[in-house]
């Protein structure tokens, strides 16, 4: 008898879900993403679904799917394949592994799927594009800032991201560049913070007690500079210009600090680039000619603007920089 | 619960959870392709056997390491291990550079195997304990052997893995391999002592069982298997990376459950374990294809799992 229920609640289970499926005209499309592990991923996958909705609303694409791996390679590999199997018509993948993935990213593109991938690209020169922000015009805007904010001469300490990555490489490559050519701008000294608030702050205090005068900080992230942030005010120090990033909780730190000497800048890796990678993926489809780097305009949190990005009532975890509407945002940050 | 005279018992008896699983298997497959047009299609079966295969050489591996009711969570570090290290020991100049390759990958299984199967049985340390610290070491070793993913890989080698025989070959190693696994444990008389160790461990070192060796040599086999699931990653991906292995510790100690292994030792088959392997496997399968949201995806997977576990619960009870 109890197997009897047991069949019977798994009939039920499959049943739910049957009703998701359904076939109109347009486009299938999907988001192949490896984790939803915090807010920035989180938002992205939003902003994708938002777009998918419009783009569904305007009769572009019938239908759209998200897959999650969970950081599992083999599941986003497999994830691929049904996607594959599904039969698709675009694919847009950020990826657990730049390399593992690639295999069944160029099956799909045998396949004739247009395949576009973003954030944590596929190194595989067969799909349609990639889409990114200029890793290294992010370093240089942080630096040009400091370089200006200082009056091109001062002492600073560097916080960098997590060795060995790409984006920590880029992004400390274009500042210093722009640092190399302002000799009076001092480095005293580097942590690589890993992008983390508490990693942030402990390098920062060891560094303030390392140096007596720090005039700047160059931060290629916003945790981090939220924890140097902190540091500086536990140690009785005064507030100096630091670059940041634009999350909520950065920008709440600097807005409420600019009266104390505190000043920034905050471009950022935006979590809309979902949405730029299926717009990009449609163009393909369309028959349009993309180019295999799609490089998007860097949208930049200055001193002058911050008020218009700054949602007090948001939380720290949000990402400023967004094309969601604030339904979608409450909905998301509930 | 394994008596002497298990071969006199009928087939029903001593098969009724794995013809159970199989079935609910079945069941699970034809709600499925109700649904969707393409699950019963060439392509997507033979995508199901691509994606098992790795899951299905560790869980058959668990298997044989949960019969002695022991427990290897290092097995997900060591296919890392294994793949990383296959990748950097390749030759892609030479046309049998996959060679060492693959025999050194085997060669590490075999020396990670020992190395867990030796702290357990002479160091006399609980299992779940030896095996969570030799996890860390192997991690780290292939963090230290390949620290950011990359590498070439034999394309002659990969070609053959992934898509020889028209693309059979996988299911025709997954076949062997269930095979010489269930004669292993269910046929020879080294099997007889896994299950007795399982059983009873001072009861079987009292007749005469070399409980230590016996132990040494499932954890070897196993690790063994977690190489070829390593080596077949290597094909499919392409390239190496140091963490692709760190699901495939839980999801194959799932496997075996769901297929009718007991955590306490001595019950289990690999066949039920195959059943295992691909419940897991067509559940992620299923939900991409029927398009259930990714939120929703992990919240029916326990789903559904719990509903397969239940018939090995169900079955305790009677």
């Amino acid at each position: 008898m109890k197997r009897i229920l047991v069949f019977v609640l798994m009939l039920s289970l499959a049943l739910s879900l049957a009703g998701m499926a359904s076939a109109e005209e347009g486009y299938k499309v999907a988001l192949v993403n490896y984790s939803v592990g915090n807010s920035w991923r989180a938002q992205m996958v939003a902003e994708f679904e938002a777009e998918a909705k419009r783009l569904q609303a305007e009769g572009v694409i019938s239908e759209y799917f998200v897959t999650n791996s969970n950081d599992d390679i083999a599941k986003e590999i497999s994830d691929v394949e049904d996607m594959i199997t599904k039969g698709v018509d675009a694919i847009v993948i950020t990826a657990a592994s730049p390399t593992a993935l690639a295999p069944v990213v160029e099956d799909a593109t045998a396949a004739g799927i247009k395949v576009v991938s973003f954030d944590n690209v596929v190194e595989t020169d067969q799909q349609v594009a990639t889409v990114g922000i200029d890793e290294k015009e992010f370093g240089k805007i942080c630096a040009d800032f400091l370089v200006e904010a200082l009056g091109g001469k001062g002492k600073i300490v560097v916080l960098n991201g997590i060795a060995g990555t790409a984006t920590d490489a880029l992004r400390w490559q274009g500042a210093e560049e722009v640092f190399a050519n302002h000799p009076e701008i001092e480095i005293l000294g580097t942590a690589n913070a890993d992008w983390d608030y508490a990693k942030g702050k402990a390098a920062m205090e060891s560094m303030l007690s390392a140096y007596p005068q720090i005039d700047g900080v160059w931060s290629q992230g916003g945790a981090m500079t939220q924890g140097a942030i902190d540091a500086f005010i536990a140690a009785g120090r005064p507030l100096v210009p630091m670059s940041g990033e634009g999350n909520n909780g950065m920008i709440r730190a600097w807005v409420e600090n600019r009266d104390k000497g505190f000043s920034s800048i905050a471009p950022s890796n935006p979590t809309y680039t979902s949405a730029e990678a299926l717009r990009v993926a449609i163009k393909a489809l369309n028959g349009e000619e993309v180019p295999s780097n799609v490089v998007m305009d860097m949208e930049v949190v200055t001193p002058e603007n911050v008020d218009q990005y700054y949602k007090p009532d948001m939380p720290d975890s949000y990402w400023v920089l967004t094309q969601l509407d604030d339904e979608v945002l409450a909905d998301l940050y509930k | 619960m394994i008596k002497k005279n298990d071969n006199k018992m009928h087939f029903w008896q001593r098969n009724s959870h794995t013809v159970l699983i199989f079935a609910f298997l079945a069941v699970l497959m034809i709600i499925v392709s109700l649904f969707s047009d393409s699950f019963f299609t060439e392509r997507n079966l033979k995508n199901l056997v691509l994606s098992a295969f790795p899951l299905l050489m560790v869980a058959l591996g668990q298997t044989l390491v949960l019969l002695t009711g022991g427990i290897d969570l290092s097995l997900g570090a060591i296919v890392s291990l294994t793949n990383v290290s296959c990748v950097t020991l390749m030759n892609t100049e030479s046309s049998v550079g996959w060679i060492p390759a693959l025999a050194a990958a085997v060669l590490i299984g075999v020396l990670c195997g020992g190395l867990n199967g030796l702290i357990i049985s002479k160091g006399r340390l609980a299992p779940i304990i030896v095996t969570l610290a030799t996890t860390t070491i192997f991690e780290g070793i292939a963090l230290f052997v390949m620290s950011s993913p990359g590498g070439r890989v034999h394309s002659g080698f990969r070609q053959f893995f992934i898509r020889g025989i028209n693309g059979y070959f996988p299911l025709i190693v997954s076949i062997v391999v269930v095979l010489l696994v269930r004669m292993i444990s269910n046929q020879s008389a080294y099997g007889r002592h896994l299950r007795s160790l399982g059983g009873n461990e001072t009861a079987a070192y009292s007749t005469g069982i070399k409980v230590d060796r016996v132990k040494l040599i499932a954890y070897i086999l196993a690790a063994v298997l977690a190489a070829l699931a390593g080596i077949y990653l290597t094909a499919r991906m392409n390239s190496g990376d140091a963490t692709v292995g760190k699901n495939y510790s839980m999801n194959a100690i799932t496997s075996s459950v769901v297929g009718g292994t007991a955590m306490t030792g001595a019950i289990g088959d690999p066949l039920g374990t195959v059943a295992g392997v691909f419940i897991v496997t067509i559940i992620n399968n299923m939900l991409n294809l029927l398009g259930a949201s990714s939120f929703y995806q992990f919240i029916y997977q326990g789903g559904i799992l719990i509903a397969a576990l239940s018939l090995s619960a169900l079955r305790r009870q009677k």
